[in-house]
C-alpha cells in the first residue's frame, strides 16, 4: 500500500457499498449483475449471513438472516458479492496492488449502476487486512508499530491478548478509519502474529452522491495508505522486503 | 493581556503600556508553542456525532472465518490446522454456515462430545476438506445413530454448495487432543 512491498501483508482488501433503502432491489438483480461481470467473475455461489440491524437509536437491534449471491473470479482470490442494497468486492492474498483491484470495483459498481437505480449511498467502505507475522516469540510492540496499545510502567509488561482500537475523523466528520491493532493466534510458537485492521467509512448518509462514489473510493484508498504507513515502524517494511 | 480563541483563529491582544513588547512577543511565542503541540498530540473529541451507521464495519471474509473459529472454541471445539481451515474456508465459504450448523446439530443429538476440527488432505490426489471429529466417553449403545442424526440436519445444505466437509470419528479417547490422520472416505 502506497510503497511497493515484495511480501505485503495484505489478506483481504474490500470495497464496500450500501444503498438506502429507497433504492429499488428484487430477486433479478443478482442474476441480471451476473451477465455483465461474468468475463471477470464466472463462478457463482450463495452464502447465508447473519446481519445485525441497528435500530434508529443505536440500542435496539436485530439479527437477521440474509443471502448473499457471490461471484468468484476462476482463482477464487477474488469475488464480488450481492445483497438486498449491498455491493461488496472483495480481493483476497495475494492482493494485486490498488491498479489491479480499483478497475474491477468499478467494473461492479458501474454493472449495478446499468441495471437500477441507484437512490443514494448509506455507505461506503474500504478495508484493508494485514496479517503482520514476526519472526519472535517475544515482540516489543514500539519497535515495530507507531500504533499499538500503551500502558502504565506498573502493569505486568507480557501481554498474551490484546486489542487497540480507535477511529478517526475525517472530511470534517463525513469519513471515519476504524484502525485496529490486535495480536492473533499463531500454531508457530517461534512467530508472532498481528493483525492490522483498516477501515475508511463513509458514516454520513448520502454524504457522497452515487456519480462521485468512485472518486470516493479513490481518496479512502489514499487515506488507507497514509495510514497504514503512519502505523508502522521502517523495521516492519523491512520485514515486508 | 488577553487572548481569544475561536475556531481556527487565535487573536492576541495587548494593552498598552501594561506588557512590553518583549514580554507580549514571548507569551505569543508561548501560545503559538500550545497550539502547535495540541495539534501534534492525540485528543479525543467527546463531542463528535455517533451516527448509528459508525457502528458497522465493512464486511471481510478473513473477519466472517476469525469470528466462527472464536465461536467454534468458546464451543469447546479443538480446532487444528488454523492457517489451512482458513485458506480452504476463503476458498469455499459456503461451508463457513455448515460449519457452524453442525457443531450445533452434534452438540444437540450427542451433548456429551468433545470437537475436534481439522483439514483432511489426502495423500495421494489434490484434495482436502474439513473433518469434524466427534468423541465420546463411550460408543456404544446408539452412539453412530445419533451421530448420522447429526448430519441429517446439514447435509441437504452442504450438498447445494461447492466444497466439502466431513462428520466422524475415530472412536478416541475424549480426554486427549490427538488427532490421527483421519477422513479419506
Amino acid at each position: 500500500m502506497g510503497r511497493t512491498y515484495a511480501n505485503p501483508p495484505i489478506i483481504e482488501a474490500v470495497c464496500e457499498f450500501r444503498f438506502t433503502p429507497d433504492t429499488p432491489w428484487d430477486l433479478a438483480v443478482p442474476g441480471l449483475i451476473f451477465e455483465k461481470i461474468r468475463d471477470l467473475f464466472p463462478l457463482r455461489e450463495q452464502r447465508i449471513v447473519q446481519e445485525i440491524i441497528l435500530g434508529a437509536n443505536g440500542l435496539q437491534h436485530q439479527i437477521r438472516t440474509a443471502e448473499r449471491i457471490l461471484f468468484f473470479s476462476e482463482d477464487k482470490k477474488t469475488f464480488v458479492q450481492l445483497g438486498p442494497r449491498l455491493l461488496a468486492v472483495n480481493s483476497l492474498k495475494p492482493y494485486p496492488g490498488w491498479a489491479g483491484f480499483k478497475p474491477k470495483i468499478e467494473k461492479a459498481f458501474e454493472a449495478l449502476r446499468d441495471t437500477l437505480e441507484l437512490k443514494g449511498l448509506e455507505r461506503i467502505g474500504l478495508r484493508y487486512i494485514n496479517r503482520i507475522e514476526i519472526p519472535s516469540e517475544r515482540v516489543q510492540l514500539d519497535k515495530y508499530f507507531r500504533f499499538y496499545l500503551a500502558y502504565g510502567v506498573e502493569l505486568p509488561r507480557d501481554m498474551v491478548d490484546f486489542i487497540a482500537s480507535a477511529d478517526f475523523l475525517y472530511a470534517d466528520g463525513r469519513d471515519r478509519c476504524r484502525v485496529q491493532l490486535r495480536s492473533a493466534s499463531e500454531s508457530n510458537p517461534v512467530t508472532s502474529v498481528f493483525i492490522l485492521d483498516i477501515d475508511y467509512f463513509l458514516v454520513r448518509e448520502r454524504g457522497v452522491e452515487v456519480k462521485a462514489a468512485m472518486d470516493w473510493v479513490e481518496e479512502a484508498h489514499t487515506r488507507v495508505e497514509e495510514v497504514f504507513e503512519s502505523c508502522i515502524t521502517e523495521s516492519l517494511r523491512e520485514l515486508f522486503n | 493581556m488577553y487572548y481569544g480563541v475561536s475556531q481556527g483563529v487565535v487573536q492576541l491582544n495587548r494593552f498598552v503600556p501594561s506588557t512590553s513588547s518583549l514580554s507580549f512577543l514571548a507569551q505569543t511565542e508561548h501560545v503559538v508553542a500550545s497550539l502547535s503541540r495540541l495539534s501534534r498530540d492525540p485528543w479525543l473529541e467527546a463531542d463528535a456525532p455517533h451516527p448509528v451507521s459508525a457502528a458497522a464495519s465493512t464486511n471481510s471474509l478473513v473477519d466472517d472465518v476469525g469470528k466462527l473459529f472464536r465461536n467454534l472454541r468458546d464451543e469447546g471445539v479443538v480446532v487444528r490446522d488454523v492457517r489451512k481451515l482458513e485458506e480452504y474456508l476463503l476458498r469455499f465459504p459456503g461451508i463457513l454456515n455448515v460449519l457452524g450448523e453442525a457443531v450445533r446439530a452434534v452438540k444437540k443429538h450427542i451433548p456429551e462430545a468433545k470437537l475436534l476440527l481439522s483439514l483432511y488432505q489426502d495423500p495421494e490426489i489434490e484434495d482436502q476438506y474439513p473433518v469434524l471429529c466427534v468423541r465420546s466417553r463411550t460408543y456404544e449403545g446408539d452412539f453412530m445413530e445419533r451421530l448420522e442424526a447429526a448430519e441429517d440436519e446439514f447435509i441437504n445444505h452442504l450438498l447445494e454448495l461447492e466444497g466439502w466437509f466431513q462428520l466422524t470419528t475415530d472412536f478416541g479417547d475424549p480426554n486427549t487432543d490427538e488427532l490421527e490422520e483421519i477422513g479419506g472416505f
